[in-house]
C-alpha cells in the first residue's frame, strides 16, 4: 500500500477507529513476512472500552523490529526515540513494546476491519497486565481501569483463567484483583453507589 | 527526573502542538500565572503521577478530549509520560469512589450499546 492510500485509508474522526485501521493495514503489509502483530496496553484497553478509554498511540508486539521498520518508514512513519513511529499528517503514533507477547496466545481476539484481520491481546490478559501495573507501580488508574474492564464485560469475563494465573499468588495483585472486582460486581448488579463523603 | 528527558519532552510537545493550541496553553498558563513551560510542566507531571484534575476542574481526560479535538495528538505527551516517570512519583489519592462507579457505569453502558463492533464468531469481531 502506498504512504498515501494509507493515510487517506486510516484517517478517521474517530481514534479508535483509526488505531484499528492502522493496525490492521500493518498487519496485512505484514503478512507476507510470516509476521503477525498483537495489539496490546492501552490500544487494547482502548478498544474493550469501546473507545472509553483514551490513548493516543497504537502499541503493537510483534517480531522482528528492522521488518516493521521496513513498514511503517513505507508507509510515511518517522522513527523517534528507540521505538516509536510517528506518522507526520496524522495523529498518528505506532510504539512497538518489546517481545514476548505476555499471555496466552490462545486468547487472542480478532478484528476484522475493511476485510483485514487483527488480533488483539485477550481481555484477561489486558485485565491481568492492569493488575500488574497496580500492583507493582502502585497505579491506581490501572487498578481502576481493571475494575472498569471487570463491569463492563463482566458476562465474558473468564473468572477462572484469571484466578489460576500465578500473578494471584501476589499479595498485592490479589488485593488490587479484589477491589477491582468489587467494583465490576457493584456495576453489574447497578447498585447504588456508596454515599459520597460529601453527603449529608 | 532527567533534565535532558525533560528538555526533549518539552521540546517534543512543542513541536506537536498546533499555533492554535499553544495559543490556548498559553492564555490558560497566563490566567495560573505561570509560563508556559512551567505550565506544561505541570500537566506533565500531573500525567505521569496520575494525578488529575490538574487545574480547577478539567481532568486530564478533560485535556485529552480537547487536545484531540483541536487536532492535536496527545502521542508525544504519552510517549513522555513514560519516558519521564519518576520512579519516587507521588502516588494519587484513590478517586471517590461514587465518580469511579459512575465513570464504570458509562463504560458498560458504552460497550453494550456499541453497534460498531459485530461478534463473528468466538472472539472474533467486524468492524462495521
Amino acid at each position: 500500500m502506498t504512504a498515501a492510500e494509507f493515510a487517506r485509508q486510516v484517517a478517521s474522526v474517530n481514534r479508535l477507529e483509526m488505531h484499528l485501521r492502522a493496525a490492521a493495514i500493518i498487519a496485512e503489509e505484514l503478512a507476507p513476512f510470516d509476521l503477525e502483530p498483537v495489539v496490546v496496553g492501552g490500544t487494547a484497553v482502548e478498544f474493550y472500552t469501546r473507545g472509553a478509554y483514551l490513548t493516543a498511540d497504537v502499541n503493537i508486539v510483534v517480531a522482528d523490529f528492522q521488518q516493521v521498520r521496513r513498514v511503517l518508514t513505507n508507509l510515511s512513519f518517522d522513527l523517534v526515540g528507540a521505538a516509536s513511529f510517528v506518522h507526520p499528517d496524522l495523529d498518528l503514533v505506532v510504539d512497538l513494546p518489546r517481545e514476548p507477547l505476555e499471555g496466552d496466545p490462545g486468547r487472542l481476539q480478532g478484528v476484522t476491519v475493511d476485510g483485514r484481520t487483527v488480533f488483539v491481546i485477550g481481555l484477561e490478559v489486558i485485565i491481568a497486565d492492569r493488575l500488574r501495573a497496580a500492583a507493582h507501580w502502585h497505579d491506581l488508574a490501572s487498578e481502576e481501569w481493571a475494575g472498569q474492564l471487570m463491569a463492563a464485560w463482566g458476562h465474558e469475563v473468564d473468572w477462572t483463567y484469571l484466578a489460576a494465573l500465578p500473578d494471584s499468588r501476589d499479595p498485592d495483585y490479589a488485593a488490587a484483583g479484589r477491589s477491582a472486582k468489587a467494583l465490576a460486581a457493584r456495576v453489574v448488579a447497578g447498585a447504588s453507589p456508596p454515599p459520597s463523603h460529601d453527603d449529608p | 527526573m532527567v533534565p535532558n528527558q525533560y528538555r526533549r519532552g518539552m521540546a517534543e510537545v512543542r513541536l506537536r502542538m498546533s499555533a492554535g493550541l499553544k495559543k490556548r496553553v498559553a492564555q490558560r498558563a497566563r490566567l495560573e500565572g505561570l509560563s508556559f513551560n512551567a505550565f506544561v510542566s505541570k500537566l506533565l507531571l500531573a500525567s505521569v503521577d496520575g494525578d488529575g484534575p490538574v487545574t480547577g476542574a478539567m481532568t486530564l481526560e478533560d485535556y485529552a478530549r480537547s487536545w484531540q479535538a483541536a487536532g492535536d495528538s496527545l502521542a508525544r505527551q504519552t510517549s513522555y509520560r513514560r519516558a519521564l516517570r519518576p520512579l519516587d512519583a507521588p502516588r494519587r489519592k484513590p478517586r471517590d469512589d461514587s465518580a469511579l462507579f459512575a465513570l464504570a457505569l458509562v463504560t458498560r453502558r458504552t460497550v453494550l450499546e456499541d453497534q460498531r463492533f459485530r461478534p463473528t464468531g468466538t472472539r472474533r469481531w467486524a468492524l462495521e
